[in-house]
């Protein structure tokens, strides 16, 4: 029998690990992995508490969840591509086009 | 519970936008050369009208669909009603500019159908999942839409910050959902409600408890949507990178569907925590305002100094907010709400009233632009308007109204709109608040002021190629300022509908 | 019974945690997906420990399968390399770690407060496939029916965007707009 605060702290270091890359990331593409990860880490709390109150919706919600990551990582790769064909870099610290 | 026909009549908008949608995309497969893009345009107008004629009817179909998954209430019809208008608007705006934009791309008008479903599950949405659906259809059209200038780098960095941040967004939202899910064992807003009100009964915050943790996600998820600070660091570059129509999208349409979450979340599901959120409301309200208007006093750039300027809008917005907060509604049983229960509030319909002259005014200002702008929306600087009074009287007239109404001149409907928010702050006591508020409709007078100077007192600076005719165009900014000056001097009809 | 799942939990969990940490570390993009798959994994396993069976298959054949072979193959197709640290990193680094990890602590302190006595019941599979499914034609239906609203926004956003440039020219667009565009607006 494990406690549920063991998943949901592992959920918590996962999702801080998620945040942590957005910040620091240099690159557009691990930066977006960040954001996968943070999502994971939601899944796992959901998946966690729908085991604990014995509720089905949890995991219908991690369905959906992972629907959604699927159809963002196409629309955000190919944003992705756009930007790499009219700038020739994947560097975050030059995305500065409107800077004044 | 099977479903049955009704279930779907209130859904009706979502499934006429939807048909339409992908109809364009059929159409705009099959058209080639100049029947690109204006066949389009044409569905996509006639399938916003008719979206918005099926909101409309939503009147006589009050109550919940698919198994509680949707209330059609009189917030759920009032934004449809907004938002599909709103649609119907950016489509007659576009129809000539996408053309001599160079970019007649047909699939334009389909993600903004697109979007509006998002956009329609959102603000009638009563299950988080529904909602999150919602509020991701609605985000990811826009962050296409963003991109939709894809050879104009300014364009796609836009789109890939939108992208980037609201993808952040949207997990800190996710968390806040999961957290209330594990506190509350529902993701049903009146379900939540009621769990979370027994909770409180029996004897208040836990120690330890999620609630707070997860309101304070949820704001952080949807300050970002709708781009109150301290989340709104996002907001200047995609709003100056994007095309200004798809700005004057997005931050119209998509900021008030963000709103109507915030009101449902906090309103119906936390509406037993109010004295914990207030402080949330009242934070982001004035930094909102404060950072948005003292931002925009040095842009150059009219998208940018809008942009600034809709930072601080969301912040008298969520002036309403913390008046809500201040005074809870009397309370009315989950599930046995009436259908106007949730206007019952005082501030909320400030906030209704607020959020439709915002979107008209601030989708009129950035037709102005983009059509001042030109192909390849090069003149969008301050100096660029310099002598628009003489050059385009019409044009710069329209500015004028507008940007007025934006600062809250009598006789349009932002100055109406801002009294509301200010007198529900001072009856709920909330007199620094509106104090802050006040001082800060003064300070937008500057750089709202100083474009009418530069449009109508200085001389045009360099050659400006011609602007093109735009039927479509025309009528699209005139709905603007006519919502703009109806509700400025003869705002009786709304306000009568609203206190009901 | 008891120690088994915990072991598990812990093997498992550690990974998880492992693949977080370095796809932090690492600077390298393609290291960083590598690394988000094994997260994905080990989660799996986690999943089945708490009974969610059918989850816990999407993960591998969705996420890990799809999702991430595409992150991959975008990785490949841009030959994204390594970039050296940025100013941004490192004020970041000084600001924003300090922030997230206190973060990280009230949340940690929050779920170990309420949480910790909630205890897990062992994991036979307790959402079969059968009941997820009849939950969602009924209970999720619509959302269910909007997602694929949803994928038409995916494929129709992913053709405007990424379609190749040629098809692009077409009828009005003349070079004087493209030049204009790319002079940056």
């Amino acid at each position: 029998m494990i406690p549920l605060s063991y998943y949901l702290i592992l959920s918590g270091i996962l999702f801080t690990l998620g945040v942590a890359g957005f910040i620091v990331k240099s690159d557009l593409i691990s930066v977006f992995i960040s954001i996968e990860l943070m999502l994971n880490a939601v899944n796992l709390s959901l998946i966690a508490f729908s085991h604990y109150l014995r509720d089905m919706t949890g995991n219908l919600f991690v369905f959906f969840v992972m629907v959604v990551a699927a159809a963002e990582a196409a629309v955000g790769l190919a944003i992705i591509i756009a930007v790499v064909r009219n700038r020739q870099t994947l560097s975050l610290d030059e995305m500065d086009l409107m800077k004044h | 519970m099977p479903t049955s026909l009704m279930d779907y009549l209130r859904i009706l908008p979502e499934i006429i936008l939807t048909v339409f949608g992908a109809l364009i995309l059929l159409v705009e497969g099959a058209a080639r050369g100049g029947s690109r893009g204006r066949i389009a345009g044409a569905l996509a107008f006639i399938g916003s009208l008719l979206a918005l004629a099926a909101g409309i009817s939503l009147i006589r179909y009050p109550g919940t669909a698919f198994a509680g998954m949707v209330r059609v209430d009189s917030v759920s019809i009032y934004f449809h009603i907004l938002i599909l208008a709103t649609v119907a608007v950016v489509t007659l705006l576009a129809m000539d500019f996408l053309r001599t934009d160079g970019h007649p791309r047909g699939e334009f008008y389909a993600l903004l159908l697109f979007a509006a479903v998002g956009m329609g599950f959102m603000v009638s949405s009563d299950n988080l999942i529904l909602t999150f659906i919602g509020l991701e259809i609605s985000s990811i059209s826009s962050y296409v839409l963003c991109a939709y200038r894809r050879h104009a780098p300014k364009s796609t960095e836009a789109a890939l910050k939108y992208l980037l941040l609201g993808s952040f967004a949207t997990a800190f939202f996710l968390y806040g959902i999961t957290l209330l899910y594990g506190a509350s064992g529902s993701v049903s807003l009146p379900a939540i409600g009621q769990s979370l009100a027994g909770k409180m009964a029996a004897g208040g915050l836990a120690l330890g408890s999620l609630i707070p943790l997860a309101a304070a996600l949820i704001f952080v998820g949807l300050g970002f949507k709708v781009s109150a600070a301290p989340f709104q660091v996002w907001t200047p570059d995609v709003y100056e990178g994007a095309p200004a129509l798809v700005t004057g999208f997005i931050s119209t349409a998509a900021k008030a569907a963000a709103f109507v979450i915030l009101l449902r979340v906090f309103y119906v599901a936390l509406r037993g925590y109010s004295q914990q959120w207030f402080w949330l409301m009242w934070v982001a309200a004035i930094l909102s305002m404060t950072l948005g208007n003292i931002g925009a006093l040095r842009q150059t750039s009219l998208k940018r100094m809008l942009a600034y300027s809709s930072v601080a809008q969301a912040g008298y917005i969520l002036v309403a907010f913390a008046v809500i907060a201040q005074n809870p509604a009397p309370r009315v049983l989950p599930g046995h709400a009436p259908v106007s229960g949730i206007l019952a509030g005082p501030g909320v319909g400030a906030i209704l009233f607020y959020l439709t002259v915002y979107t008209a005014m601030n989708l009129g200002a950035f037709a102005v632009i983009a059509r001042v702008a030109n192909r390849g929306e090069r003149f969008t600087s301050l100096s660029d308007f310099a002598g628009l009074g003489k050059r385009h009287p019409g044009l710069a007239l329209a500015m004028t109204l507008f940007l007025l109404s934006l600062l809250g001149v009598p006789f349009t409907g932002g100055f109406l709109a801002k009294l509301y928010i200010f007198q529900s702050a001072f009856q709920a006591h909330l007199i620094g608040l509106a104090i802050v508020a006040l001082v800060n409709t003064v300070i937008a007078a500057w750089y709202y002021l100083r474009v009418v100077v530069y449009m109508y007192m200085r001389p045009p600076e360099g050659e400006l190629p011609p602007i093109a005719s735009s039927p479509a165009w025309t009528l699209g900014a005139a709905c603007c300022a006519v919502v703009v000056l109806w509700l400025g001097i003869l705002p009786g009809h709304l306000l009568h509908w609203l206190a009901k | 019974m008891l120690n088994l799942q915990l072991i598990l939990f812990l093997i498992f969990g550690a990974l998880a945690v492992a693949g977080g940490i370095n796809m932090l570390r690492s600077r390298s993009p393609i290291y960083g997906a590598l690394s988000l798959i094994l997260v994905m994994g080990a989660l799996a396993v986690l999943y089945l420990l708490l009974g969610a069976e059918f989850i816990a298959f999407v993960q591998i054949l969705v996420y890990a399968g799809a999702i991430m072979v595409l992150f991959v193959f975008v990785i490949m197709l841009l030959n994204a390399q390594p970039l050296p640290p940025h100013e941004r990193a490192r004020f970041a680094r000084r600001l924003g770690l300090p922030a997230i990890f206190i973060l990280l602590g009230i949340l940690a302190a929050a779920f170990a407060l309420r949480y910790s006595r909630a205890r897990l019941a062992a994991g036979s599979p307790m959402f079969h496939v059968r009941s997820i499914g009849q939950a969602l034609f009924h209970q999720g239906l619509l959302p269910f029916e909007a997602t694929s609203v949803l994928f038409l926004v995916g494929i129709a956003g992913a053709v405007l965007l990424a379609a190749r440039p040629e098809t692009q020219s077409s009828g009005t667009d003349t070079p004087a707009v493209k030049a204009a565009d790319r002079s940056g607006l």
